[in-house]
């Protein structure tokens, strides 16, 4: 009825409060379930346990080797697509029929299961990070490429008027004007990429690496380290959501910086 | 207290800001809307006029005072008002006959007698021959005819019109108005329509409510003594214009003072 | 989450171009159509230079066996099984409580920084769970399929849910509407096709889950065919069961995506 509430009433109710409660009330709930016998070890140890794992693990040698392999794959992955979907996005948006012929396909890549084709690669460049990075690389283009066309497209005609009417040479016209407009939608686009990035490497790493953070968990289930495999999904999870909450900021803050 | 109409009892709307601070909207409005007068609430902009108009609807809980209809306190959305929005209301997924039916069909009235009666109002709004169009295949003032008429069809004892033609361009405007009239001269519901253009309150009003800047009490009510049926020629009568003088010198100060509180009037430093 | 939702909405939307469109009308239609075809030859042409790939007539030969001898029945029925069945359990958690967050502001501040926080999870890896719990086998598979589809379909519908005109939910407001008949008579059919984008992507991530999980472990499925056919070096069938995975997604996408624009249409 009164459209006047605001804050969500008591202190208790705030949202981050509840939200915190939920997570915790979950954990609590799993480990009062694996300690009274409710699940077996084998299905799922309790969360504490997990967690000392955890700790033991990111502490080890090994940890920090996948770590830095994963690392290094996510970010040529990153370098390669979002380069390449710079380019095919400012093709696109240079040669508009171009564009608009392959950009059904393009966005139709967001639903082809592209692991298909890593015989393919694994034929071409052997067991590696290089099949990886290359599955990995085609995930983060496409975001790239899409927000870099729309960006460009979505430029006011009233800007590359304003260059031509003071003398802007072509490189200044770009650099001036024309970048610094797009930018604000271009930046989303490649933290999609990057986003994409780490998914499609730790994906494809989980099936077809022997090295890597996605390759360990994988290799953790089959040894039947049931312990070891819930502490690597969870270290997983934790340094993706490091990196998205780090993306967001960086992204706020540009759009911030920019409009 | 008064037993038929619509009664405004001291009425005053405070709302919390998201700060958590609050701003009086409304500080004391009464008033009454007898049985089949139309009245016009005006005044600056911002000032809480479509505020009151959720209140009599039953959309906002006043924080003072309340309304009656029918001496019955208004506690949440009555059967017997009807409302009708300045933006386009027409669902752009069904045709004008399932529009106009729409309120009925939340009422839980069967389709067949929902559609028979929305295809009478359809002729009584001016809209025969396109029953089965979508809102896309209709201008503005056709879109607003069809939200006029769902409202209509639910034989309502007030309607609530909140600023209904404010989107349209000024030719439409004029027209709609007169069949408003056209219509309301058939059915005698009571209307209480809130505006921002002196002119279409006068010309449709029996009285028009100037209301004065935010927190809003009512300045003035003015009677508007002008013939019905009003025909074309009332706007060049001598009477007309005296009335929009009246209506407008009330509002030029409290405009003043709403745009003077907006910083609007601060072009000089 | 803005970023998530401006990126997977744009793309096919914004495919108009008045000039090309206007001045020769066929030719953007045989350009599109054209990718393919040069493709095609661009295979024929390479395919003899190197081993590791098939001929094409061998590979569309062998396709067409499968079918023929039902070879690849089993895997289509395994693949489509877990994939139909995950999406609609993954759609059956995931429309209502998209629908939750977008009406209410109070739940999509508890929640929706739990579902975007999490974006970046590469969800396969919860699939060892599934695994330990189910078993291989069908179970596990719907369980990743469901879980994959429910994050983008949840997203999308609150987003779409969000867009709901505040002019029409005073309407129904007004009109003492109730809850399921605001959401059934005015916000999911206003906003159907912001909620069929949803559906789109989820659909199209069902089908990619299950591929992979496939690969990882399974007992069947088209996923688990390609390996077995890459391990034993029957290259022909190999690329004749990629070929219409690739098949499958791109028409999947293509049907759902012109339901999408009938009903933007509308």
């Amino acid at each position: 009825m009164n459209r006047t509430s605001s804050g969500g009433g008591t202190l208790l109710l705030r949202p981050p409060l509840v939200r915190a409660a939920l997570v915790l009330a979950v954990v609590a709930v799993l480990e009062a379930a694996a300690r009274g016998g409710l699940v077996e070890p084998l299905v799922m140890p309790p969360p504490s346990v997990m967690f000392a794992r955890l700790v033991e693990i990111v502490r080890s040698g090994p940890f920090v080797t996948d770590l830095v392999v994963t690392g290094a794959t996510v970010a040529t992955a990153f370098g390669l697509g979002g380069l390449v979907g710079l380019m095919i996005g400012i093709l696109f948006w240079r040669f508009p029929f171009s564009g608009a012929v392959f950009e059904p396909y393009l966005v139709s890549m967001y639903s082809m299961p592209t692991i298909v084709f890593y015989p393919i690669l694994l034929a071409v460049f052997g067991l590696g990070t290089k099949p990886i990075m290359i599955i990995a690389s085609t995930m983060a283009l496409i975001p790239v490429a899409l927000n870099t066309m729309v960006a460009l497209r979505a430029i006011p005609p009233t800007l590359p008027k304003l260059a031509r009417s003071l003398n802007c040479t072509r490189l200044q016209t770009y650099r001036k004007v024309l970048a610094p407009a797009a930018v604000p939608m271009v930046v989303p686009g490649l933290v999609l990429g990057f986003i994409y990035a780490v998914i499609g490497t730790i994906a494809m790493e989980f099936i077809l690496a022997s090295r890597g953070l996605g390759y360990r968990t994988g290799f953790f289930y089959r040894s039947f380290e049931i312990a070891d495999m819930y502490a690597y999904i969870l270290v997983i999870s934790i340094v993706a959501i490091i990196v998205n909450v780090g993306l967001n900021y960086f992204e706020r803050r540009i759009r911030r910086d920019m409009q | 207290m008064q037993r038929t109409g619509v009664v405004l009892d001291r009425v005053g709307v405070v709302y919390t800001t998201n700060d958590g601070g609050s701003l009086e909207a409304v500080r004391d409005v009464s008033g009454v809307v007898a049985d089949g007068r139309f009245v016009s609430l005006i005044g600056p902009s911002g000032c809480g006029k479509s505020t009151l108009l959720d209140v009599v609807g039953g959309l906002l809980r006043p924080a003072r005072g309340g309304v009656v209809i029918n001496g019955e306190q208004v506690s949440g959305p009555r059967r017997d008002t009807a409302m009708v929005f300045q933006e386009d209301s027409t669902l752009h997924w069904r045709t004008v006959v399932g529009n106009v039916a729409f309120g009925l069909e939340i009422a839980g009235v069967g389709r067949r007698e929902r559609e028979a009666r929305a295809r009478d109002v359809i002729k009584l709004v001016g809209l025969a021959g396109f029953e089965d169009r979508h809102p896309r295949e209709l201008s503005g003032g056709m879109k607003q005819r069809v939200a006029i008429a769902r409202a209509l069809l639910l034989d309502p004892r007030i309607m609530l019109m909140d600023e209904p033609f404010g989107a349209l361009d000024q030719q439409t405007r004029m027209f709609i108005g007169r069949e408003l009239l056209r219509v309301w001269e058939e059915t005698r519901k009571s209307v209480l329509f809130v505006t921002h253009d002196i002119q279409e309150a006068v010309y449709l009003s029996d009285e028009v409510w100037v209301m004065s800047a935010r927190p809003s009490v009512i300045k003035s009510k003015i009677a508007v003594d002008l013939d019905r049926p009003r025909a074309p020629g009332t706007m060049g009568s001598r009477r007309f214009h005296e009335l929009t003088s009246e209506v407008w010198e009330l509002l030029r100060v409290e405009s003043e003072k709403a745009l003077d509180a907006s910083g609007e009037l601060r072009t000089t430093p | 989450m803005s970023t998530i939702e401006t990126s997977t909405v744009t793309g096919l939307d914004t495919v108009s171009y008045p000039r090309a469109a206007r001045s020769r009308r066929w030719l953007l239609p045989a350009g599109r159509v054209a990718v393919p075809v040069v493709a095609l030859l661009l295979w024929l042409v390479l395919a003899p230079l190197t081993e590791l790939v098939p001929a094409p007539i061998p590979t569309v030969k062998e396709a067409w066996d499968g079918f023929a001898t039902g070879w690849i029945y089993p895997g289509i029925q395994a693949t489509a099984s877990a994939v139909f069945t995950g999406f609609a359990l993954g759609t059956a958690f995931a429309f209502p409580a998209g629908y939750l967050l977008g009406r209410s502001r109070y739940l999509n501040r508890v929640f929706e920084p739990l579902i975007t926080g999490t974006f970046a999870i590469p969800r396969i890896i919860v699939y060892p769970i599934l695994l330990t719990l189910f078993g291989v086998g069908f179970q596990a598979e719907t369980g990743m399929v469901a879980i994959s589809a429910f994050f983008p379909i949840v997203m999308s519908t609150a987003a779409a849910v969000r867009q709901a005109s505040r002019t029409l939910l005073k309407l129904g407001r007004s009109l003492n509407a109730s809850r399921a008949q605001i959401a059934m008579k005015i916000v999911i059919p206003e906003v159907a096709p912001g909620i069929m984008v949803g559906i789109r992507i989820g659909f199209s991530i069902s089908f990619i889950a299950a591929i992979i999980a496939e690969f990882f472990a399974a007992k069947e499925g088209l996923g688990l065919m390609i390996s077995r056919a890459h391990a034993g070096l029957d290259l022909p069938r190999m690329y004749a069961i990629v070929l219409l995975v690739m098949i499958a997604a791109f028409g999947g996408n293509m049907i759902l995506w012109w339901a999408e624009r009938r009903l933007r249409r509308s």
